[in-house]
């Protein structure tokens, strides 16, 4: 059990980071488009790195892949 | 074995009534809404848009397909195969699991719908007899031509459905689809689907052709929100039944039945499934913009407003051209899944075969513009467009190749569904041949929206699905009933209906390239097109007639016909080692995989096995 | 169903089960993509005049959701009954106060109406229809929710959970492609 709730912290943290990352990034596009910039680039970039990572971190999409589950 | 059934217990009966509760409670609320927030009480548009959506929620419920979901929601468990509760004849009408029963309910629905399209198709040919207007007006003519379509097009997704449901788990070892409950409910909402489309007609109908453009569409009488209603519910069906499709062949193949061991109709089914998986939604949102016009005056559509309307033809194409391939590819696949089996040869080319068709399908998506050559959009998009369309003929090349090799040198025999067979390729092949004058812009430009179209689209639509649909109707009925058909009524189905199409196509196209406008009710009586107009309806009337003759063998035989031998064909598909008609739960024990699935003719071949029963070997000549 | 061919296991179904909601995304998202397509054909590269702060406001709410949506999970995938509970209440709440953000103030302060232009067409919709799926993550979470309140998953078999939390991220994912859509991207026109 105490194994389990290590594993799970762990998973917190993972979420918690992502969560930054997010921010960060949200954050930069806002400040990017209310100095008056039109970097439609940069946007699409940033939109498909926090796209990437809800993909991967949150929708766990590679368990459509992966063989059997891997809870413990 | 079944118990009497009461009429008023079925989930038809039941579905129909709480339609009839519902779309009234549908309207009601409207009308309340709109009380409330002080608009005056009764609109007709939402009133029947929200009406209908009401009332197909409602028949879901009344057939019984969502409270399994709802016991799950409650927190309930579901058991993966509940005792069959219905047995006998009753279960085509209602709610069921068994993935066999629904594909029989969506050919039999897909049948009527069919009848009803070639109905129309009568109706106004008659009237294109002679010029001037003799017994319709000019919006019924149009309603008509527009039902015609996409009552056709209602029909052939019903009959692709009703294959790949029937055939796919059976082909591929499985016992059922890997979502039964969503199987059953992408059936059942297509029967609210069609009255909505039906209905129409008795709500001012709609001028716009099956298309449904705007402008036009944002000014046609109401009849066209009930045909957008209709739409969307038999497009949601499309997409549920095709994601379960996919689902079904990648997650339960029997063991060994790896990709290149599949029939190839799984892999046509398989390839049909991702389009309309995916590009279906794209029709709906393209409809649903111009509902949400009529009834919120949201400016889409209207350039006096920043709209644009080529962005409906974009929107509405994307899907609609990639729909043809949902028609035709799962015909196609039929073809190479028969030809062999009466010719007694492996079919050529089996890898080719197959990817082909992902091919055709992943070609579908980039071509959709071609349809838009005169519509004003921007110029250097035209070229592109024409490239990728004649692109298509590759692939598809690829498959006439291997029909024609695998024929070459073969031991033919000639029953009904062979014979279908051979008209399909025929007619395909007239039709595929039509294609490319229609992609190259210089001839387009001349023959866009000319009958000459027509004529092109119902030879590809007849070669790639109604006569291969024909052929495995034929070919599977001694499965689907364990009887025979009448074969010499199915022969005389096939020389009825095989040349009088070759005359309706030919007359098509000839008067189209002498310029005979489609969607158009009358014609100047100078430019001579009574006599081939005349005969196209003559041809087509033949055609009705042998689809009758086809109903009544189907009927008389399903009845009275002789029982059917173990394998009538000879055909090495798993699905024949089975018993006709075929238990509930389909294979007994796994199925084995031991050889190739087209090695006929080598002797002593085995493609599937059942352990501890028959096997279909290759016989010693 | 015992003598399957295939092995029906609880992992099998699953499987099966996961990729079933993945073509189902994948097919919505083809819809979410036509009115993406929509906006840069009918906008290009200008938009609207909107209330910059709330725009920051909403997507800080949905990102956050899905943080605890991600939090619940893992919790439930760990035993932690408590904490997916937790999480996911805090999940439904910031999905309503998303919906509140967008229709109950967005949409009342826009500066157009529905039909007046293709800038109230384009925006209506697409935050309509968005705001469709967030009601009915927040309908499908708080059944969750209940029968979790129930004791009704557990750590190996919470296939529900899983599906609402990967829904709900997916409407999410789908936010982060529209907020710049309608916030930032284009010269204010």
């Amino acid at each position: 059990m105490n194994e389990m709730e290590k594993q799970k912290q762990e998973k917190y943290k993972i979420g918690l980071i992502v969560l930054g990352l997010l921010a960060l990034f949200t954050v930069g596009e806002f400040v990017i488009s209310v100095t008056g910039n039109n970097w439609v680039a940069v946007f699409v970039v940033i939109a498909l790195i926090k796209a990437f990572l809800v993909l991967r971190e949150y929708m766990h999409i590679g368990r459509l892949f992966g063989g059997p589950e891997e809870h413990p | 074995m079944s118990k009497k059934t009461n009429f008023l217990s079925l989930g038809l009966v039941r579905g129909v009534f709480a339609m009839l509760v519902g779309m009234p409670l549908g309207m009601g609320l409207v009308t309340l809404i709109r009380l409330a927030v002080g608009l005056p009480a009764w609109n007709a548009e939402p009133a029947w848009v929200v009406g209908g959506l009401v009332g197909a929620v409602a028949f879901m419920i009344g057939v019984g397909s969502l409270s399994d979901w709802f016991k799950l929601a409650a927190g309930g468990e579901l058991p993966e195969h509940p005792a069959g509760a219905v047995n006998g004849w009753a279960r085509y009408f209602n709610f069921t699991l068994d993935h066999k029963v629904i594909g029989v309910q969506y050919g039999v629905l897909s049948l009527l719908m069919f009848s009803i399209a070639g109905l129309f198709a009568l109706i106004f040919r008659t009237e294109l007899v002679q010029t001037g207007l003799q017994y319709l007006n000019a919006d019924e003519f149009n309603t008509l031509i527009s039902l015609h379509g996409i009552v056709m097009i209602m029909a052939i997704l019903l009959g692709v459905a009703a294959m790949s449901n029937y055939l796919t788990p059976l082909m591929i070892g499985a016992n059922d689809m890997a979502f039964p409950r969503l199987n059953s409910f992408a059936f059942w909402i297509n029967v609210p689907s069609g009255i909505f489309l039906l209905s129409s007609l008795f709500l001012g109908g709609f001028d716009t052709g099956w298309t449904g453009y705007p402008p036009l569409s944002v000014r046609a009488p109401l009849g066209i929100q009930m045909f957008f209603l209709g739409v969307y519910l038999f497009g949601l069906s499309s997409i549920l039944g095709a994601l379960n499709i996919i689902v079904t062949v990648v997650r339960l193949r029997a063991p060994g039945m790896t990709f290149f061991r599949m029939p190839i109709f799984v892999w046509s089914a398989f390839a049909t499934a991702l389009i309309s998986a995916t590009a279906t939604q794209l029709i709906a949102l393209s409809f649903q913009m111009v509902m949400f016009q009529r009834l919120f005056g949201m400016g889409f559509f209207d350039p006096a407003r920043g709209g644009n309307v080529l962005l409906f033809q974009h929107l509405f194409w994307f899907y609609s051209h990639p729909a043809v391939y949902v028609f035709v590819l799962t015909g196609l696949g039929t073809i190479s899944e028969l030809l062999p089996v009466f010719v007694r040869k492996p079919l050529f080319g089996y890898r080719w075969v197959a990817v082909s068709s992902l091919g055709i399908a992943l070609i579908g998506f980039f071509v959709w513009a071609h349809h838009m050559f005169t519509s004003g959009m921007s110029e250097f998009l035209r070229v592109p467009f024409m490239y990728s369309t004649l692109l298509v003929a590759v692939p598809t090349g690829v498959k006439f190749f291997s029909w024609v090799a695998t024929m070459w040198r073969g031991k033919m025999s000639f029953e009904t569904p062979m014979l279908f067979v051979l008209g399909a390729i025929s007619i395909f092949l007239v039709g595929g041949l039509s294609g490319p004058p229609n992609a190259v812009v210089a001839t387009d430009l001349h023959l866009h929206d000319t009958y000459f179209i027509v004529g092109h689209f119902h030879a590809t639509m007849f070669g790639g699905f109604v006569f291969p649909f024909m052929a495995a109707v034929y070919f599977w009925f001694p499965k689907v009933t364990g009887r025979m058909f009448n074969e010499r009524l199915g022969k005389l189905h096939f020389w009825l209906m095989f040349p009088a199409f070759f005359v309706q196509s030919f007359g098509q196209m000839f008067i189209g390239l002498f310029g005979m406008r489609r969607r158009i009710a009358d014609y100047d009586p100078a430019l001579g097109f009574e006599q081939p107009n005349w005969l196209i309806t003559i041809a087509g009337m033949v055609i009705a007639l042998s689809v009758l003759i086809f109903f009544i063998n189907l009927v008389y035989s399903t009845k009275r016909g002789p029982v059917a031998v173990a394998n009538p064909w000879r055909s090495r598909s798993p699905e024949w080692l089975l018993p006709s008609p075929i238990p509930e739960h389909n294979y007994p024990q796994p199925l084995e995989i031991v050889g190739e699935p087209y090695d006929y003719g080598l002797v002593g071949s085995v493609f599937v096995r059942i352990p501890s029963t028959a096997v279909i070997e290759e016989p010693v000549k | 169903m015992t003598s399957n061919t295939v092995s029906e296991s609880y992992a099998h179904r699953l499987a099966t089960n996961r990729l079933g909601l993945w073509l189902f995304l994948l097919s919505d998202a083809f819809m979410f993509g036509g009115l993406f397509i929509t906006r840069v054909y009918l906008w290009g590269d200008t938009r609207p005049e909107l209330n910059q702060t709330l725009g920051l406001i909403v997507t800080s709410m949905l990102l956050i959701s899905s943080f605890f949506m991600n939090r619940a999970e893992t919790a439930m995938a760990h035993g932690d009954r408590k904490g997916f509970l937790r999480g996911t209440l805090v999940t439904i709440v910031l999905g309503i106060a998303f919906l509140a953000g967008v229709i109950g103030v967005e949409w009342q302060i826009a500066p157009f109406g529905v039909s007046e232009d293709a800038y109230g067409a384009v925006f209506f919709m697409m935050t309509g229809m968005h705001a469709f799926h967030v009601l009915t993550g927040v309908i499908f979470l708080l059944i969750v929710w209940n029968n979790a309140r129930r004791g009704r998953y557990s750590v190996e078999k919470h296939w529900a959970v899983e599906a609402a939390a990967v829904y709900w991220h997916f409407v999410d994912v789908v936010w982060i492609f529209f907020y710049p859509a309608l916030y930032l991207i284009g010269k204010v026109g």
